[in-house]
């Protein structure tokens, strides 16, 4: 199934990174290489909240981003191991990556309630953002049926992650 | 969808002859001293069992049926840890890390909803049988 250039576009501007001109939709390779970015940049954000977070619950759930997006990363290892697909670097997960290094460097700006509310309100934008780019591109542009069934499984923690953040966010306004 | 149109259409023409038959026949009535049969819920109770599998974040039977004196298994098939804690302080399971298992023996009758803590949204019911 391909998809226009312009919704890959709108993926990538969904992500919250530079859009890039792409020719055609992304292959798995790339798609492999998105999701796995993707995950690691909620991990070091996630290792820097459990460490520097103030609130028992915003430490809690740094903690658990960097356990859970570690899990959705072993197993998107394993499979595109398995599948032989070896992912491919493009600009969607270099904006991606860059844009994790810019959250991490403001975040380490921060520090006590400031810290906390920063971290918890990217959180809530960054799921939100990857949940519209898997709805948008990535699923539906995964040609194979075990990476499509993978991101399919995986998609309700994003939004079991983005309703935590949010539960998080009300109680920190108290 | 289109597929289902047809069966769909037929569906709704059997259950409007149905009622059709009994408005226009009076003497379709429920026996002398009984009352009218309630109506059945429209969705099962849940699924009579002893095992629960969490993946997708979800935990499938969403609702199970076990009796008192069975063990009921939690098996972890997402790529991340969940637990399984009763709402009403019965059961707690702790992290059940992925691949992993948890159990439970139901001593008391009755129904328990639960759900993963770590999750929102993520919640089912085990409804204990004497």
């Amino acid at each position: 199934m391909k998809r226009s250039s312009g919704t890959w576009i709108m993926a990538a501007a969904a992500l919250g990174v530079a859009t890039a001109a792409w020719a055609q939709a992304p292959n798995d390779a790339q798609i492999a290489a998105i999701v796995v970015t993707a995950n690691q940049v909620d991990i070091d954000a996630g290792k820097l909240a459990a460490s520097k977070g103030t609130n028992p619950d915003v430490k809690a759930f740094g903690s658990m981003m960097v356990t859970d997006h570690t899990g959705v990363n072993k197993s998107a290892t394993e499979l595109v191991t398995k599948l032989g697909v070896k992912p491919e670097d493009n600009p969607t997960a270099q904006s991606l990556k860059s844009g994790g290094a810019d959250n991490v460097k403001n975040l380490e700006t921060l520090s006590g309630a400031g810290f906390d509310k920063a971290y918890i309100d990217h959180e809530i934008v960054y799921h939100q953002n990857v949940l519209d780019a898997m709805d948008k591109t990535l699923i539906p542009n995964a040609q194979n049926a075990e990476l499509k069934a993978l991101l399919v499984k995986v998609r309700p923690a994003f939004v079991a992650h983005r309703d935590k953040a949010k539960q998080i966010q009300a109680s920190l306004g108290k | 969808m289109n597929n289902l149109r047809g069966p769909l259409l037929g569906c709704l023409a059997v259950l409007g002859m149905t009622t059709a038959a009994f408005v226009q026949n009076p003497s379709v009535q429920p026996p002398a001293g009984h009352s009218a049969p309630e109506a059945k819920p429209t969705e099962p109770e849940g699924v009579r069992g002893t095992e629960v599998t969490m993946d997708g974040v979800g935990f499938t039977p969403e609702r199970l049926i076990a009796r008192v004196g069975q063990t009921v298994t939690w098996t972890n098939k997402d790529p991340y840890p969940h637990n399984v804690t009763s709402s009403t302080g019965a059961f707690k399971s702790g992290d059940i890390a992925p691949d992993s298992q948890w159990r439970f023996h139901a001593t008391t009758a009755g129904r328990f909803p639960y759900s993963c803590t770590l999750h929102p949204g993520m919640n089912g019911t085990l409804i204990v049988e004497p």
